[in-house]
């Protein structure tokens, strides 16, 4: 009986709150959420006149603008690089920042209901910007160089290069931001460890990860180490397919014949899987290297499991560096280049990206705001301030010159710069040259250049058009290629990889449309070589 | 059992026949205002959407009003039967579907039976409390579990066996064609029973208690009383949670495959949803993923039907409609 | 009650006891594996980041350590998300179970001229949807794009428990209902005093499912809310998650994890988990009573 009650109760109150939150919550609802009633003109455009108005009257001249950006942190709602961000630009700045895994969905909804953030980032250069250029979402910026000239400089030629850019109109500003190519990362203190040079060639590599797996590289007495630690992606074994010739980061490569296809038909693509093989087979190679979460597989070096890894040195040797490292001696790195049997070496090419870029949406009402943004923020002042923080409180140059600082005060706890804004908006309209990259220690810096003097250019097709078959199947010819390359590292024997690659490749042309879309870029490379 | 459940129109004492009707009338218009707020609930945010599902027939783009954009017919449903790849994530999605209902519809059952059988009551709050647990750890730690579990170099799995004197190789379970459709199975069931014990134990303790004791003066066991009498009396309730799983047999479970997908196992795991995930993703084609939308809910439409069917026709007292 | 019918029956054969230790061994392994992964969860919460880095088990902390909840703690921003996530649950499992009440008694009663008709309509929404751009056009139509509302308002009913309410009403004895129209009850009276009552398990176990959906459910914020202030636990939550559990392929802006915390995301992660799940566990047995202890045979004998 006392159940009863108590769940009456507990019922009516519930229902209560309920009523009452629905007659009252109405004043409640917008005085904690002021702000973005006005930032969200997008949500009722018949009201923005008068929001925007108001909120002059709050912060001087200072205009809203709502940018939307994707990252996996999370800054608090208002915070200093944010209001620093807006004094230096004389702008209120309504972020909106979403998860990574969401912003695709979000913004294309957006895009769909006609309700676009002011500024937003658009990584599908070639389709998505397309589209949205097509449907009149985009503001045309030709013409308005003038007010944001760090940005446009910045860009540059590659402004001309965007598809969607013809005729002279600007819809996409690419941040011309170079990714970073791989590097082939390894430790020089357990090769010292066991007297062994940097390895130059395919022999001396598996000679290397050899004495790393089996001749306790770490001096602890067991056999708890591997050569190297890797996934699923091929780009995980960058310098032994470019050891063969081979760009395996997916770029599209000009054959013998004339035809421009993918990577995997490379003439010694089989042979270059040989010799992964090899060393999965010998027990060289961390054997979770399929079902492995990247952070586990990152784990592998922060914990002396692995003694190389290859990917962007950016991560081993400065990221990561020192704090990552779990071992009483921070380990030390240095970068292999290794020759294939025919002399040739390389990494996948990174090419100056014109994917990754920032639109201005046509609905936006304070496009000198936006464009005062994006400038600022593509200067080094504007980028130190979204990578490092507020200079003088959150951090300070120790020697500006070469990039050295210190965190101030509590910011030294990397969570608490980030929950103040700090590195939070870093890829907002960069520099092509970023802070990141200014902050670099001397090694990796090296290693950066390094891994781009090394990367393969030769017989690499860089096309950036819209090409209509790679539009419709591009997902089923790269599914089917992952799938053939895990396939193909999992087989009994060498002599199966002959049949297995055939099979797969078979289905590839047909049933992916390989070869539909072999003949289509073909037909542009021979249009725009 | 059944006079519980049906209409009371023996039991009412008979009034003239003007006022009953005078009465009904009343007693109606009450209940029609009290149907109400549902009912524009569900016309305003279910159903003024649901011209949506017409983007499967159009040339969709951004930009376009839906309503407006040209008629293509079905040219996304040819498009999407004509992709190999589609029809292997249907088959996979088919299998990996009838094997979670298979052994994930029974087993919540079976469990709140158990649970119901516990005395201590503590420990029945136990075991209640941790079996829901797993329902609040998202797919992504799951997986992040299973590795550290399986994982044949680093897992737990190894260091277990190990105790025991095992030193050999150990299979990579989450990577191993033939062990996959297990491995989905069983996280599903392990994630999901306890949430799905809730509305069993729920219409178990509204089973009138003198049916059992009863049963018990006639000696009946636990489990004959299990038999006879809790089974009968949720069957209802089973039938109508059957009905709505039949009806979601198209959707394999997006977000636990998306995790435990690798390159490895994709062929077979991959179902509808992330297929046309991975299409929607590097695609963006509005159309296709509607068109998918609509098969899986057609589909799932006329297997309610079937089984709604079939169930009125053992029992003609369940059935959801 | 239930359990003093348990004791008396309890004394029986020697076949019964058998099953009841098997029954006990069954439910003692579903509680290891099911209490493991949360057990886990929080110990490697627990744990210093650089230590629990090798991974594997954890069954006690290794170099216990406040550290992350000492830094979650003082995030302002969590505090806002938790003030949000509850009142979205708090008044979004009233508001759905108030509606779903309402709904689903009508649909309960044989007399209820219609019922077929709308039960199959309201069945029609759970497997046909509009899909999400109209669906987006329709709230922005609404006025309730960056509004508490949007949590509440577009999930108040779930075609799924509006039936699995309106089954447990039709096990109700009309007889109780018919004696109270009789007295002169109108139906919102017989609904509020007498069935509702009398539906403690369900609508205990409704609160739990609206509950429980709404507390994880984040889409709605994803897609409607803009604003910072209005974010949701599960929001914040899955920025930390989708930092530390990305598989390979997302790996480019991985190379950017902070180097001058002592915190690896991985434990923070760990961390958010644990304190996401807390008040569930708090509220959970609360509501749990209900369906565990039978209110009808009170209520039908007394």
């Amino acid at each position: 009986m006392k159940a009863k009650r108590f769940l009456s109760i507990l019922l009516a109150a519930l229902m209560l709150i309920t009523v009452f939150a629905a007659c009252g919550g109405k004043d409640g609802g917008e005085s904690s959420s002021k702000a973005p009633e006005s930032s969200q003109a997008g949500g009722a455009p018949e009201s923005s006149g008068p929001e925007s108005s108001n909120a002059g009257e709050n912060t001087g001249d200072a205009v809203e603008v709502t940018i939307m950006m994707d990252g996996d942190n999370t800054p608090n709602a208002t915070n200093m690089v944010l209001d620093k961000l807006g004094e230096m630009t004389n702008t209120k700045i309504n972020m909106i920042y979403t998860p990574t895994d969401d912003a695709a969905t979000k913004r294309s909804t957006m895009a769909a209901s006609d309700t676009l953030p002011d500024i937003f980032r658009v990584l599908d250069v070639v389709t998505e910007a397309q589209e949205y250029a097509d449907a009149g979402l985009i503001y045309n910026l030709a013409g308005l160089e003038d007010k944001a000239p760090n940005w446009f400089k910045n860009a540059g030629d590659l402004i001309s290069q965007v598809p969607a850019n013809k005729d002279g109109a600007i819809y996409y500003v690419p941040t011309g931001q170079l990714g970073y190519a791989y590097n082939l990362n390894i430790r020089t203190d357990w090769l010292k460890n066991l007297n062994m040079e940097m390895p130059t060639n395919l022999d001396e590599l598996y000679d290397v990860y050899y004495a790393f797996t089996n001749n306790d590289p770490d001096g602890n007495g067991q056999k708890d180490t591997f050569g190297l630690a890797t996934d699923a992606d091929p780009r995980s074994f960058d310098s032994i397919f470019g050891a063969y010739g081979i760009p395996a980061n997916k770029n599209n490569i000009l054959l013998e014949d004339g035809t421009v296809s993918i990577y995997a038909k490379h003439p010694d693509y089989l042979e270059a899987i040989k010799y992964i093989r090899r060393l999965i087979n010998d027990g060289l190679v961390e054997p979770d290297w399929l079902t492995i979460p990247a952070m586990d597989k990152f784990g592998k070096m922060w914990n002396g499991v692995a003694g190389a890894m290859e990917f962007q040195c950016v991560g081993p040797t400065n990221n990561w560096m020192p704090g990552r490292y779990t071992e009483e001696v921070t380990p030390t790195f240095g970068f292999a280049t290794i020759e294939g049997p025919g002399g040739k070496k390389g990494v996948s090419p990174m090419f100056a990206n014109i994917t990754g870029g920032w639109c201005i949406a046509a609905r936006t009402e304070n496009i000198d705001a936006c464009l005062r943004i994006a400038d600022f923020c593509c200067t080094d002042d504007g980028n130190d301030l979204l990578y490092l923080g507020v200079e003088g409180e959150m951090f300070q140059w120790t020697d500006k010159e070469n990039g050295e600082y210190e965190y101030l005060g509590e910011y030294t706890d990397g969570a608490k710069q980030r929950a103040e804004g700090g590195f939070c908006y870093s890829w907002l309209c960069p520099p092509a040259v970023s802070c990141e990259m200014r902050c670099f220690n001397a090694q990796t810096r090296e290693g950066v250049d390094l891994a781009h003097n090394n990367m393969i250019t030769e017989g690499v097709v860089d096309c950036q058009d819209v090409l209509q078959t790679r539009s419709d199947y591009g997902s089923d010819m790269d599914s089917v290629i992952s799938e053939m390359y895990v396939a193909l590292l999992q087989a009994g024997s060498d002599d199966d990889l002959q049949g297995i690659y055939d099979e797969y490749m078979n289905r590839w042309e047909t049933e992916a449309h390989g070869s539909e879309w072999e003949e289509e870029i073909t037909q542009w490379y021979n249009d725009n070589k | 059992m059944s006079n519980l459940t049906k209409p009371p129109a023996g039991v009412v004492p008979k009034p003239s026949l003007k006022s009953r009707f005078l009465s009904t009338v009343r007693r109606d218009w009450m209940l029609y205002l009290m149907f109400l707020p549902g009912l524009v609930y569900i016309l305003v945010f279910k159903y003024a959407p649901m011209y949506g599902v017409t983007i499967a027939f159009k040339d969709f783009k951004i930009g376009m009003d839906v309503m407006n954009a040209p008629w293509v017919g079905w040219k996304h449903f040819a498009d999407l039967f004509g992709r190999t790849a589609f029809l292997r994530a249907l088959q996979n999605n088919i299998i990996i579907s009838f094997a979670k209902l298979l052994f994930g519809f029974p087993f919540p059952i079976i469990l709140s039976l158990m649970i119901n059988e516990v005395r201590s009551s503590k420990m029945k709050k136990l075991v209640q409390t941790s079996v829901i647990l797993p329902n609040f750890v998202s797919w992504v730690v799951v997986y992040g579990l299973f590795y550290a579990i399986l994982s044949p170099n680093a897992g737990a799995l190894k260091d277990v066996l190990g105790l025991f004197g095992y030193e050999g190789a150990l299979p990579n379970l989450l990577a191993s064609q033939n062990a996959a459709r297990t491995m989905i199975v069983i996280s599903h069931v392990w994630k999901g029973a306890g949430m799905g014990t809730i509305v069993y134990l729920a219409a178990i303790t509204g089973i009138d208690q003198g049916l059992y004791e009863a049963a018990s003066i006639d000696g009946a066991g636990r489990l004959k009383q299990m038999w006879h009498i809790t089974l009968p009396c949720i069957r209802t309730t089973i039938i109508v949670l059957l009905i709505f799983r039949v009806g979601e047999m198209m959707y394999a479970g997006f977000d636990q495959i998306f995790v435990f997908s690798n390159d490895a196992i994709v062929s077979k795991i991959d179902i509808i949803d992330t297929y046309v995930y991975k299409l929607g993703l590097q695609e963006r084609k509005y159309g296709i993923s509607t068109a998918a939308g609509l098969f899986q809910s057609f589909t799932g439409l006329i297997l309610v039907i079937i089984t709604n069917w079939i169930a009125k026709r053992v029992d003609p007292e369940s059935g959801l409609v | 009650m239930a359990n003093k019918r348990h004791r008396k029956l309890g004394q029986a054969t020697g076949g019964e006891l058998a099953g009841q230790i098997v029954n006990s061994a069954f439910l003692g392994l579903m509680v290891l594996i099911t209490i493991y992964p949360f057990w886990h969860v929080v110990m490697y919460s627990l744990s210093d980041s650089h230590a629990s880095m090798s991974g594997g088990i954890f069954l006690w902390p290794r170099e216990f350590s406040l550290l992350s909840y000492q830094q979650l703690l003082s995030t302002r921003q969590l505090y806002i998300c938790y003030r949000n996530s509850i009142l979205k649950t708090l008044i979004g499992t009233g508001l759905a179970l108030l509606l779903t009440a309402l709904t689903a008694y009508p649909l309960s009663l044989p007399r209820f001229k219609g019922r077929g008709f709308f039960s199959l309509m309201i069945f029609f929404t759970m497997l046909f949807n509009g899909g999400m751009i109209p669906t987006y056009l329709l709230i922005r139509d609404l006025h309730l794009l960056d509004t508490f509302w949007v949590y509440v308002l577009p999930g108040a009913m779930s075609a799924y428990n509006m039936f699995i309410l309106r089954n447990f009403f039709q096990s109700i004895p009309p007889s109780l209902e018919e004696s109270a129209l009789l007295d002169g009850a109108n139906p919102f009276q017989v609904l509020f005093h007498i069935v509702l009552p009398l539906s403690g398990p369900a609508l205990a176990a409704l609160a739990m499912f609206y509950g429980v959906a709404l507390w994880n459910g984040y889409m709605d914020n994803v897609l409607y809310v803009n604003d910072s202030n209005l974010q949701l636990l599960q929001n914040f939550l899955r920025q930390l998650i989708a930092a530390a559990g990305a598989k390979s392929g997302t790996v480019s802006e991985m190379a950017d994890v902070s180097a001058a915390s002592r915190l690896t995301e991985e434990t923070v992660k760990m961390t958010v988990i644990t304190v996401s799940v807390i008040p569930v566990l708090i509220v959970y047995p609360f509501l749990q009573k209900y369906y565990t202890k039978g209110v009808m045979v009170g209520s039908v004998k007394g």
